[in-house]
């Protein structure tokens, strides 16, 4: 408070004043947000899962669809070393390549069986298409021929292991995350701006207009998620539009995202009830600032704090409600899949091949442990008090 | 002197806060002699409170106390829980500030006294029963036998703090804590709880322990002055001796500091200039405006409504240039008026001419938007008043960007840091939060924020009610350099009649929604008309002990009645009311006694 009054005092503050600039709260919130370390490591963790997502085609050999019989039900990381399943050619038993391998078909007979088997079916069916190559008739339909090319070391390593018809795990997560993490994100953000919006304009509006569009929350409520989620498909599964597979996820979105929103909206509504009665709401009203800023300026600001804890607990929420749509035939479809649908069939195998379940649902546990940190982090720096 | 009952050695109060150790009380040491009415003064955040707290054990749980309390000899520091808790009610009483919350809501207040005879006097209940009646008859609640079947919401704020009164002397204590205990009340309302406990000193020789920040309410109760700072005495005395005779820096300046209902331009304050009205245009015209909410009388989905009448035909007019005290005791729509005035509150009616030309009522939307820019307003709470989650600069600026959205940001910043230095600011504070200022400083962003728009009319609505004196003395001298350089109007709501004098040119004092006295700051404290303006000076405790040992009591009897009796506007007339609650009554004239000094028709006291 000790603020010179003297002329000279006065141009002097106003000097050492001159370099500060007006920071709003979003600058001051970046800030904060990057000193929070928690947040920090769950922003990289985060990103690396999206990259990994993004990139999934090309970080490995195998194809999220490729289904491989010879290769069913194999655990992580289970290798099966192309070069110790035949003999090393012309060696000498007492060889240390020639005794490798024999170590090697003692240890994992099932694994020499099974690359051997691969390998036979692959000069099979190789043989197969040449014969009928050089047969040169069209009376027969050629034979199915799997690959194109001769099986290498890489078709044999699966760092997570496989499923139930041999597909590749670890390609799968990272093709699951990037349903997952789309759903999650654009369906919890697409809740949070309806949600917002709406009950920010309910609450901030009050009287006949909040009572009309609460009631109308209710009654959404009323209406069964599932039913709810039925009708807009089945409306839809019609339209040409919406049978594009991808258009068709899309809905999906929306459809979440539209169950989703209400819970918002009665939270943001209640906050912003409370908030309009403060004073410095009041304040704005004098100042001659007009409703839609108020709502922007004072009250969606002073909302955030359980509006952020509340969105990173819709994230889970809405990839659940995925996978169980999935589950329904109205999600994603065969063979593309998420993690919920990842999670629900490792759950049936849990006790054979437990590593179905673990992988995914690990991957999901960090995604949403970075979410919530994340979520804490935002929290904590949009309140000024928390310097 | 006899034994003193309380004596307190050495007495350290500490917290543990995630920002270290709070030394709140470092080595009080005093004593409580029976009979005795011991005031302890200081401003908020002293430590006088929790001073208090630690001696009866009631100390938040990160707070810790050492040193030596000693009761009626038996040490209370570390004193065994069952032990305290005897004491506690039966030995040592406590009223707190907030008759609000210091009164169990679902309990009947005649079980609530009930409760604590039958815990500590193991008497029947039968006997408790009586004992509690009489204990409502001392502290002069009226029709006590129906009351003790009431709740506490059905009781005003004065009738629950002298309920609380009444539980915390129930066991005949021998010393009462009284933490602030009319600091919630009305004025006239404070003088009946004050006279409450003067009898109880009196007829039962109980020891009181005043804590208080108000100069006025301890030169009326006490015998002795504890003067508490930053946790420790500056000094302690005889009344008299404190009042007049004051050694120590602190206490000058907090005796300073108060306003003095009897010397509204003392020496070393700004003086309000004197200004011939007269020849100033009219800035507000303000005519029969009338504020009336519906009230739901009982449940269900068609129940009644009741207007409740909280500005009820209010008119009067503001000379530019000018400031005009309004008082009034809570609920008499002081701020519901100046609401009306800005058209910040619906329904109204009536009119409002803005420079003797626009119609204010009528005029809605965005028009009315750009008219705020003349007319702005102070809050009471100057936390409460500005966005958490703005730094300053962006609250003080924001007023500006709306009204003149196309300024550059560069002169927005430099007329907000201009503004800043004006109200005592350092402008490098701009991008601070409120949470980092002080109340006063608060405050004076506040300020910033109303006038940064240069308007001709800034309504403080108890603008300096939540402050500390110092800090309210700073206020005050702020608004009136402020007047001096922009010479905008204020309207400057009050419920205290001294800092009103201090500030206003004239002063409007409103009952129960409509003006009883309207007249220049000079007549209406000497030459007072109107009976409830005579109450209200006189209820006023002067920080001047000689003075309000001397001082007749002029006491107005009961409670505010409920707005919604109509029989209620005609308390001062009785000789025209209806009797009935809900008939139209008498409207009471406003008549010019002398020129410029309008009194309300009353009967003649």
């Amino acid at each position: 408070m000790a603020i010179p009054m003297s002329q000279s005092g006065r141009e002097e503050a106003m000097k050492a004043a001159e370099t500060v600039k007006g920071r709003s709260l979003w600058q001051d919130a970046r800030r904060r947000l990057f000193r929070n370390k928690a947040t920090v490591v769950s922003m990289i963790v985060l990103s690396i899962i999206i990259l990994l997502a993004l990139f999934a085609p090309y970080l490995s050999i195998h194809r999220y669809d490729t289904q491989d019989y010879n290769q069913v039900g194999c655990y992580p990381s289970s290798m099966i070393d192309m070069s110790k399943l035949n003999p090393p050619e012309g060696a000498d038993p007492d060889s240390a390549a020639y005794k490798a391998y024999q170590q090697y078909n003692d240890e994992y007979p099932e694994r020499v069986q099974c690359g051997l088997g691969i390998i036979a079916s692959y000069e099979q069916a190789k043989s197969d298409f040449e014969l009928y190559c050089s047969a040169g008739n069209s009376a027969t339909a050629p034979p199915e021929i799997n690959c194109a090319r001769a099986p290498q070391q890489d078709d044999f390593t699966h760092v997570l292991g496989t499923d139930a018809i041999g597909r590749d795990l670890w390609v799968r997560t990272l093709y699951g995350a990037r349903v997952s993490l789309s759903v999650g994100v654009v369906a919890s953000f697409v809740a949070l701006m309806i949600g917002v919006m709406y009950g920010a304009t309910a609450g901030y509006a009050g009287g006949r207009v909040d009572a009309f569009m609460m009631r109308f929350v209710d009654i959404m409520y009323a209406l069964p998620f599932i039913f709810f989620v039925i009708i807009l498909m089945t409306v839809t599964a019609d339209i040409p539009f919406f049978k594009d597979p991808f258009n068709r996820f899309i809905l999906v979105f929306a459809a979440i995202g539209a169950v989703e929103w209400l819970t918002m909206a009665r939270i943001v509504r209640g906050q912003t009830l409370s908030i309009k009665r403060k004073e410095y709401v009041e304040a704005a009203v004098a100042a001659g600032v007009s409703n839609a800023k108020i709502i922007r300026r004072h009250v969606i600001p002073n909302v955030i704090g359980p509006v952020i804890v509340f969105v990173t607990l819709t994230i889970p929420s809405t990839m659940l409600a995925e996978s169980f749509l999935s589950f329904l035939g109205l999600g994603v479809q065969e063979p593309m899949t998420s993690w919920g649908v990842l999670i629900s069939d490792g759950a049936n195998e849990m006790e054979t091949k437990p590593w179905l379940l673990i992988f995914p649902a690990l991957m999901m546990a960090v995604t949403l442990f970075c979410f919530n940190f994340i979520g804490d982090g935002l929290r904590d720096a949009l309140d000024p008090k928390d310097r | 002197m006899s034994e003193p009952i309380l004596q307190v050695r050495d007495l350290h109060v500490r917290f543990n806060t995630p920002d270290g150790i709070v030394h709140a009380v470092k080595g009080a040491t005093f004593d409580i002699a029976k009979g005795e009415v011991v005031g302890v003064v200081g401003e908020s955040g002293s430590g006088k409170s929790q001073m208090f707290m630690a001696t009866i054990g009631l100390l938040a749980s990160n707070g810790e106390a050492t040193g030596s309390v000693r009761f009626k000899g038996q040490e209370l520091i570390g004193a065994k829980q069952s032990d305290l808790l005897k004491i506690r009610g039966s030995g040592i009483g406590v009223i707190f500030q907030d008759p609000l919350t210091s009164l169990t809501p679902h309990m009947k207040i005649g079980q609530q006294i009930v409760e604590i005879l039958t815990v500590h006097k193991k008497i029947g209940r039968q006997e408790a029963q009586r004992r509690a009646l009489d204990m409502l008859e001392l502290v002069r609640i009226p029709e006590a036998r129906r009351r003790m079947g009431q709740y506490p919401h059905e009781l005003s704020g004065g009738m629950r703090q002298r309920v609380m009164i009444a539980i915390a002397t129930a066991c005949g204590p021998d010393m009462l804590i009284a933490d602030e205990p009319t600091t919630a009340l009305d004025v006239t309302v404070q003088a009946q709880v004050l006279e409450i406990m003067r009898d109880l000193t009196r007829e039962l020789g109980t020891s009181i322990a005043l804590v208080s920040h108000d100069m006025g309410v301890i030169a009326s109760m006490c015998d002795r002055v504890q003067v508490m700072r930053y946790g420790e005495f500056v000094e302690a005395g005889p009344v008299d001796e404190i009042f007049y005779a004051p050694h120590h820096d602190y206490t000058k300046m907090l005796l300073d500091a108060v306003p003095r209902l009897d010397q509204p331009d003392r020496p070393g304050h700004p003086r309000l200039p004197a200004v011939n009205l007269a020849g100033r245009e009219t800035l507000l015209k303000v005519d029969d405006v009338k504020v009336h909410f519906p009230i739901r009388m009982g449940g269900g989905l068609f129940a009644k409504t009741k207007p409740l009448k909280a500005v009820n035909g209010v008119s009067f007019q503001l000379k530019k240039g000018e400031t005009l005290g309004i008082v009034g005791e809570s609920g008499c729509g002081k701020s519901t008026l100046a609401r009306a005035v800005l058209q910040l509150v619906e329904p109204r009616e009536g009119s409002v001419v803005w420079l003797g030309q626009k119609e204010l009522m009528t005029t809605r939307g965005a028009e009315m938007r750009r008219m705020r820019k003349e007319m702005q307003i102070v809050f009471q709470d100057p936390l409460a008043s500005l966005d958490p989650r703005m730094p300053i600069g962006a609250s003080i600026a924001e007023p500006l960007k709306t009204q003149e959205p196309g300024l550059p940001a560069a002169e927005v910043r430099s007329r907000v840091k201009d503004m800043m230095l004006k109200v005592g600011l350092d402008p490098a504070w701009i991008n601070r939060y409120p949470h980092e200022f002080s109340g006063g400083q608060n405050q004076r962003v506040g300020i910033a924020r109303a006038m940064i728009v240069r308007p001709q009319l800034v309504v403080c609505d108890e603008a300096v009610s939540a402050l500390d004196v110092s800090i309210q003395r700073q206020i005050v001298d702020l608004l009136m350099k402020l007047q001096a350089e922009f010479g905008m109007s204020l309207m400057f709501i009050s419920h205290d009649l001294a800092v009103v004098r201090q500030i206003s040119h004239r002063i409007m004092v409103l009952y129960l929604g409509r003006i009883v006295e309207l007249a220049d700051r000079e007549a209406i404290y000497e030459r007072p008309l109107h009976p409830y303006t005579r109450a209200l000076i006189s209820a006023v405790p002067l920080p001047d002990p000689k003075l309000e040992r001397a001082k007749p009591r002029a006491k107005l009897q009961g409670d505010l009645p409920s707005p919604l009796d109509t029989r209620a506007s005609l308390t001062f007339l009785k000789s025209k009311a209806i009797n009935d609650p809900d008939a139209e009554q008498y409207v009471p004239m406003l008549i010019e006694a002398e020129p410029g000094h309008f009194v309300a028709e009353h009967d003649p006291v």
